[in-house]
């Protein structure tokens, strides 16, 4: 006689198989956009040399010290997600084939005039672009509209 | 033939097929021309202006201007030019152009796009919001009036289309917006949710609430922070060329992060296919097509926003097996090995027939085949069906019996075109919508004629120019008497009937006793009535039949499905566009399952099992020896639990312990078996009584194919990986299937499917590669890939060619004791999936349709005092169920309507009986009779304020663009070029 049941007991996992399984996956990760994360944190760097990080504020007209609003900012909710969507961004990036990508990376150009005529260090975003690979003023640019986005955001709260 | 006019192109001359407009003629020069309001499932609705060209040194709308012979077309000059933007910078004044941060921004913005097309740097006129809300109250959809661009094409899809009715645009307004009904919010109209209008709008003003804050990198950004960043942006950017050339490269990087795929829909035999937009495990929207075969850009609730089910917390993840009063998540190893040993003890012992396998009608094509592979190769025995049983088979057998193939004669595009349609026993609107709206907009358009025969008044009876109601299982013989007054009027097709059918004599020999007089009084129908109907199919040239369940559920079914057949053979409908027989399929793959062998007496393609040379090529594909005598269908399988024969049961994708009829009686038997392995995405009402259950992946994490109700064969893409540990049913068939030492090497569902099409010759020509994309294939597919997609052209699959008349007795339905005095009419719901287990998990269309109810007519209200939520108990012979009333007189007298959607006190088959058709076995779920006593005498309305049946549609034709010009601040922009005067419109 089979009744009909519904109770279920879960098979439960123990915290330590759960913190395994979590470092396994954090690790695939990690493994899988190595060469983004890699590429990323090398720019980061070049950007921080050149006055990069500045340019990111500085397009909002007031100078923010980009790495202290971003401190201030990631403390807000809307702006984890905007974090978020900005390195998700950056990992896209890293990801496409430029050279696929003719007629978009004119356009980026163009944005990235745009970007330098409004920014007061105008020098900075042009030397950016000079000299680097296609594929890091891609980089470059997002990096720029994720932190600009920040800025703005931490500001505007601030207020 | 098409005739070809010569016309100059901007100087050019050229000679193009004249039954064109001068926008096609343009497009197919490669000359691309605004059109912002055109679209192609659509038609010409000439409300935006933009795509304005002189002809003839006149200034015209291209996109409904047709081709003349002559015709000088100017599409370049600075004057067109002029046109045109004056027309686009009217779209800008109501549109604002915030891109990067749209979710709407993926490419496909018409608005935008044609900025950049046009060039278009500065507007002359500066965008001004409307004083008009954004309204957010519908589930699925909102509409942002600030970014309507009143170009109607969800006004057009919405009357013309989907024929809800419900859009239309207020141009009396000062500033004009779409409304719903009589300007009441989206929740409260009559909008049903089909999702046609965000489908079409070319912009964000119409989004699917999904998209929201998802779409893009920067979008999800709250109103407070988002309006400054607009306004920032804009201050900043000095041109619309570098707004646009941000958001291009936003909008090209969302392609690699969203991913859209191909899928079918799982929700009714029409098939829709569409893209899904994904985000990691997140519907974003369902996007369908137009080269999606079946349905173009059309949808129902169901398809375009029942999928939250796919994610639900209660799906299963792990295989479960039953220790005590409980199930406990065990590894597959286990699950497997305890199915092993079971699986092998029983047929040892007590032999192959005392296993009994059900395969799904909402499972793939490649599953049903492993299925009844496993029973009848590893196994060995013919104790295989599926649920197809509980619905369609008695049309396939009626159909079987007369024209030789059992599916939909042709298309649903022959159901479009048909001059009259004529639907018996289905409520298509609600149970196969997008079907219906075919039917609907033929109707209202086109001058097709319908005729609805039905118990109950719904929309399809609600819209027909006739209307029969005859008494319940009584349809053969009003069927049988108006084809005996055709042949005695001398309407019948002699030429048709003596070229292509058998059988005429007898069968007119057995119509005699179907007179007038003799249908009057079993059918309750006056004689005139059916006399309109004769005549009507008479004065039409193309007849298509519909019929679902209202035909089938019954002790008559097959010889019903039977009746539509003769009749249409005898008017010669059948072999030509337009006409023929459309059983409508319940379910995605009740086509399928049936196609693929899931039947105890037939092998794939319906080849029968006791043919021994059918069985002897399977034998050799197989390497296996198969038992020549049929075994035992749903039906049969049940009473063979209780008498002990059969012992074990392996059942897939179906709940039968919900769906088959005389519940209490189902249960019992599952009680009784030895070993039960249910395999499922939830823990069903059946699955309740497993041994072990294993968790199955759905349509979303799988590949394989459906065929839908007019044989058409579709492929799935996966969307996403099995959640959990869950599996694909093919695989886990697979698995089961080599622990029993089948040795099975199956990596992919498309060699399921070339080893199915390499033994069954319904399926010959089908392969992967035929169906990738929006591809198909209608059944018979010869071997070179030909398919049908209308059947009988030449001839009928019988020997000699030729169809066969096939006489049929009325079979009287049941009949119940005095004290139960109420008919119990039941079916679907729009909103509902079946039992609902799916679709009750979103919680939007719960929130529309929380519950089911059961509807009783206005006369038994008062005679009763029952009122909207009145609680009744309803009782059969066989059981009872509690449900909430509802007073509608879609129902009339002493019939009442329950709908299957329920899994709990209000599912129907607690009421019905083991009483099936007494050809197919197939329940009569139909013909219950039951007593009411009421429980609770008030309470809430179960239907809510917001369901659909509660608003006031408002039925016109198209946007009535006339009025939009009628009005005093519209001047059309090609005057204004020739008066060189502003450009206010
Ligand atoms: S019924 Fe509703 S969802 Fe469907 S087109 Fe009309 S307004 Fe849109
Ligand atoms: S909401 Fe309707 S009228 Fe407005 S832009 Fe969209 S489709 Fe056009
Ligand atoms: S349920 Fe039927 S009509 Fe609705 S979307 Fe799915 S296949 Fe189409
Ligand atoms: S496309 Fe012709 S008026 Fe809109």
């Amino acid at each position: 006689m089979a009744k009909a049941i519904t109770t279920i007991h879960r098979l439960e996992i123990n915290e330590e198989e759960q913190r395994r399984r979590d470092l396994e996956e954090i690790e695939t990760l990690l493994v899988e956009h190595k060469d983004t994360l890699k590429e990323f944190l090398h720019m980061l760097g070049e950007i921080n040399k050149k006055g990069g990080l500045e340019m990111g504020a500085s397009l909002f007209s007031e100078g923010d010290r980009v790495l202290d609003v971003l401190v201030k900012a990631i403390d807000k909710p809307e702006a984890a997600s905007i974090l978020k969507n900005g390195l998700l961004m950056l990992g896209t990036l890293g990801k496409l084939n430029v050279s696929e990508m003719g007629p978009l990376v004119n356009k980026l150009n163009s944005v990235i005039s745009v970007a330098t005529k409004i920014s007061r260090v105008e020098s900075s975003a042009v030397q950016l672009v000079k000299g680097n690979t296609m594929s890091k003023s891609w980089l470059v640019a997002a990096a720029g509209a994720s932190l600009a986005g920040m800025a703005y955001m931490a500001r505007k709260s601030d207020r | 033939m098409t005739e070809y006019v010569g016309i100059k192109v901007n100087g050019h001359a050229m000679s193009i097929p004249g039954d064109v407009s001068v926008m096609q003629a343009l497009k197919e020069q490669a000359i691309d021309i605004p059109s912002v309001c055109y679209h192609p499932a659509l038609g010409a609705i000439e409300t935006c202006d933009t795509c304005i060209v002189e002809v003839n040194g006149e200034f015209v709308r291209s996109c409904s201007t047709m081709i003349q012979d002559g015709d000088v077309i100017d599409a370049v000059s600075p004057d067109v030019k002029q046109a045109q933007e004056i027309a686009m910078n009217r779209i800008l004044y109501n549109h604002e152009l915030y891109c990067t941060v749209c979710d709407y921004n993926n490419g496909r913005c018409e608005v935008h796009n044609t900025v950049k097309q046009m060039k278009i740097e500065h507007q002359s006129e500066p965008f001004t919001p409307k004083p008009h809300e954004i309204d957010n109250s519908n589930p699925f959809y909102r509409y942002d009036p600030d970014q309507c661009i009143l170009c109607g094409r969800c006004v057009e899809a919405c009357q013309d289309v989907q024929v809800t009715e419900t859009l239309s645009i207020d141009w009396s307004l000062k500033r004009p917006r779409v409304i719903w009904d009589k300007h009441s919010t989206i929740n409260e109209s009559s909008c049903v949710s089909c999702g046609h209008c965000s489908t079409v709008c070319p912009c964000n003003a119409m989004m699917e609430k999904g998209m929201e804050g998802e779409a893009g990198f920067l979008t999800g950004i709250k109103k407070p922070t988002l309006r400054p960043m607009i306004e920032l942006t804009k201050n900043v950017e000095t041109g619309y060329s570098s707004i646009l050339a941000i958001s291009d490269v936003e909008a090209a990087m969302r392609e690699s992060r969203i991913k859209k795929t191909k899928t079918v829909c799982t929700y009714c035999g029409v098939g829709c296919s569409f893209d899904v937009w994904t985000k990691d495990r997140k519907i974003l929207k369902v996007e369908p097509q137009m080269e999606a075969p079946a349905n173009g850009i059309s949808t129902c609730i169901k398809g375009k926003f029942g999928w939250d089910f796919v994610n639900s917390e209660e799906r299963l993840t792990k295989p479960l097996i039953r220790e005590g009063d409980s199930f406990r998540e065990a590894e597959w190893e286990e699950a497997l090995a305890l199915i092993e040993g079971k699986f092998r003890e029983a047929k040892d012992t007590y032999g192959p027939d005392s296993m009994a396998f059900i395969s799904s009608s909402k499972c793939t094509n490649e599953e049903s085949y492993l299925m009844q592979k496993l029973a009848r190769g590893v196994i060995g025995t013919n104790n295989v069906d599926n649920c197809s049983r509980y619905c369609q088979t008695p049309a396939t057998v009626g159909l079987f019996r007369t024209v030789g193939y059992g599916g939909d004669s042709g298309s649903i595009t022959d159901i479009e075109q048909a001059e009259l349609v004529i639907v018996v026993g289905s409520n298509t609107s609600e149970s196969h919508p997008v079907l219906a709206t075919r039917v609907k907009r033929s109707h209202k358009l086109k001058g097709q004629k319908l005729i609805v025969s039905d118990l109950r008044k719904h929309e399809m009876a609600d819209r027909a120019d006739l209307f029969i109601q005859p008494r319940a299982g009584t349809d053969l013989v009003w069927l049988s008497a108006v084809t005996k007054y055709i042949v005695e009027q001398g309407w019948a097709d002699e030429s048709f009937l003596s070229n292509r059918v058998n059988g005429l004599d007898d069968y007119v020999k057995s119509l005699e006793k179907y007179t007038m007089e003799y249908a009057e009084q079993v059918t309750g129908l006056p004689k005139e009535m059916m006399i309109q109907v004769a005549e009507a199919v008479h004065e039409a040239d193309t007849t298509s039949v519909l019929w679902a369940m209202g035909v089938t559920q019954h002790s008559g079914g097959s010889d019903t499905s039977t009746a539509i057949s003769n009749l249409l053979l005898i008017t010669g409908n059948y072999g030509k566009p337009g006409a023929g027989s459309y059983p409508l399929r319940g379910h995605n793959n009740v086509q399928g399952a049936s196609d693929f062998g899931s039947m105890p007496d037939r092998f794939p393609g319906y080849e029968k099992v006791a043919d021994d040379a059918v069985r002897a090529k399977y034998e050799k594909g197989w390497g296996v020896k198969i038992p020549a005598d049929p075994g035992l269908n749903n039906h049969e399988m049940v009473s063979g639990i209780h008498a002990g024969d059969v012992k074990v049961m392996y059942l897939k994708g179906e709940d039968m312990g919900l769906v088959d009829s005389n519940l209490n009686y189902v249960h019992e038997a599952f009680e009784k078996l030895d070993f039960f392995v249910v395999q499922d995405i939830f823990l069903s009402k059946t699955a309740q009584y497993a041994d072990v259950v294993l968790p199955a992946a759905p349509s979303f994490e799988k590949e394989g194919t459906f065929t839908n109700t007019e044989r058409r064969i579709q492929r799935l893409y996966q969307v996403f990986e099995p959640l959990g540990d869950s599996k694909p049913d093919w695989q886990i068939i697979m698995e089961v299937a080599n622990r029993l030492g089948a040795g099975w090497t199956y990596n992919h569902p498309s060699e399921i499917m070339a080893e199915a099409a390499s033994l069954m010759p319904l399926y010959a020509g089908v392969t992967y590669d035929r169906l990738s994309g929006y591809n198909s294939l209608q059944w018979p597919v010869a071997s070179d890939g030909t398919d049908s997609p209308l059947l009988f052209l030449d001839e009928f699959p019988f020997p000699d060619g030729k169809a066969r008349l096939f006489p049929v007795e009325w079979t009287k339905p049941l009949e119940y004791e005095e004290e139960y005095d109420l008919h119990v009419n039941n079916g679907r719901l729009l909103e509902h999936f079946h039992e609902g287990n799916m679709t009750y998990k979103s919680k939007g269309i719960t929130s529309k349709t929380p519950s089911v109810f059961l509807e009783v007519s206005p006369e038994l209200a008062a005679e009763r005092g029952l009122e909207d939520g009145t609680v009744v108990r309803l009782t059969s012979p066989h059981g009872s169920v509690k449900v909430p009333c509802l007073v509608t007189d879609r129902v009339k007298g002493k019939e009442v309507y329950l709908p299957m959607n329920d899994s709990d006190e209000g599912a129907i088959n607690y009421l019905t009986s083991s009483h099936a058709d007494k050809d197919t076995d197939t329940p009569a779920y139909k013909e219950i009779s039951a007593k009411m006593e009421i429980l609770k005498t008030k309470g809430d309305s179960p239907l809510p304020r917001i369901n659909s049946r509660n608003g006031d549609p408002q039925p016109q034709i198209g946007v009535q663009v006339e009025k939009k010009w009628a009005r005093p601040d519209y001047i059309f922009p090609g005057d204004l070029v020739k008066k060189g005067v502003g450009q206010r419109g």
